[in-house]
């Protein structure tokens, strides 16, 4: 798994590629919580690059989401395949995570 | 004539790092099987999960046990099977604490939501033998 954070007008926007699962997701959960413990107001999680994801995933988003919302950030998710978004699904998270299309969508905050 | 049933074993160590091999040798066996691509990413989902609750409860992460993988295929039907050396798992039970049990509870969840049976019981001397089942969807009657 890759993980690469750019900074677009205050927004971290977070492109991950590769599986996110149980030997990954550690690596993930640190460099959001890097993110929150910043206080980034905006984390926009690109994940058109991931054909997987397992609880330890999801585990790793709803942690992100923990730490975000006491300062007032906010999670979006851009670009999830179907395999991910199945398992977002089969999570009873869609309703949790502003989801978008695109990236750009996201920084827009456009559903 | 019936033709024969079909194995598929894999044993591999309690290493996270070796998950993403077993995904690919489930995903593979789903599609030599016929399976949709929607109960592939079941069947993925479903051992990964398994392997992953035997990785953290069963073995306490501790990398240098052994997981035995089977794929039985049948007409209908695969059966996979996991089987840990470990303590005994039991769903809910006393051993797993609440922050384990929170994490884990989802793997489970995942695992009853997307395969069609899901049985827990010891294995014979020591462990836990988890049996899943997918039928597949067009000879689902």
């Amino acid at each position: 798994m890759r993980i690469r954070t750019r900074f677009q007008e205050g927004v971290a926007v977070v492109s991950i590629e590769g599986d996110v699962d149980m030997y990954t997701s550690p690596e993930l959960r640190s460099a959001l919580s890097e993110l929150t413990g910043e206080r980034v107001p905006r984390i926009v999680l690109d994940l058109g690059a991931v054909p997987f994801m397992d609880s330890s995933g999801i585990a790793t988003l709803v942690q992100t989401l923990k730490e975000a919302r006491p300062y007032g950030g906010e999670v979006r998710l851009a670009a999830p395949g179907k395999n991910v978004l199945r398992i977002l699904e089969l999570s009873n998270l869609m309703a949790l995570f502003p989801i978008h299309g695109s990236v750009e969508e996201a920084l827009r905050g456009e559903a | 004539m019936r033709p024969p049933d079909e194995y598929i074993t894999l044993s591999l160590p309690s290493n996270p790092k070796y998950l993403g091999l077993l995904r690919e040798v489930v995903g593979r066996s789903a599609e030599i099987f016929g399976f949709s691509e929607e109960e592939k990413l079941s069947l993925m989902l479903a051992v990964n999960e398994g392997c992953a609750n035997i990785i953290e409860h069963c073995y306490g992460r501790d990398p240098s046990q052994k997981i035995d993988v089977t794929l039985h295929l049948l007409p209908d039907r695969m059966e996979v099977e996991l089987r840990d050396y470990g303590e005994y798992f039991e769903e809910g039970g006393r051993s797993i604490c609440d922050e384990e049990l929170r994490e884990g509870g989802l793997g489970l969840r995942l695992m009853k939501s997307v395969m069609d049976e899901v049985v827990f019981r010891p294995a014979e001397r020591e462990g836990t033998l988890l049996t899943m089942v997918k039928y597949r969807a067009a000879r689902r009657s």
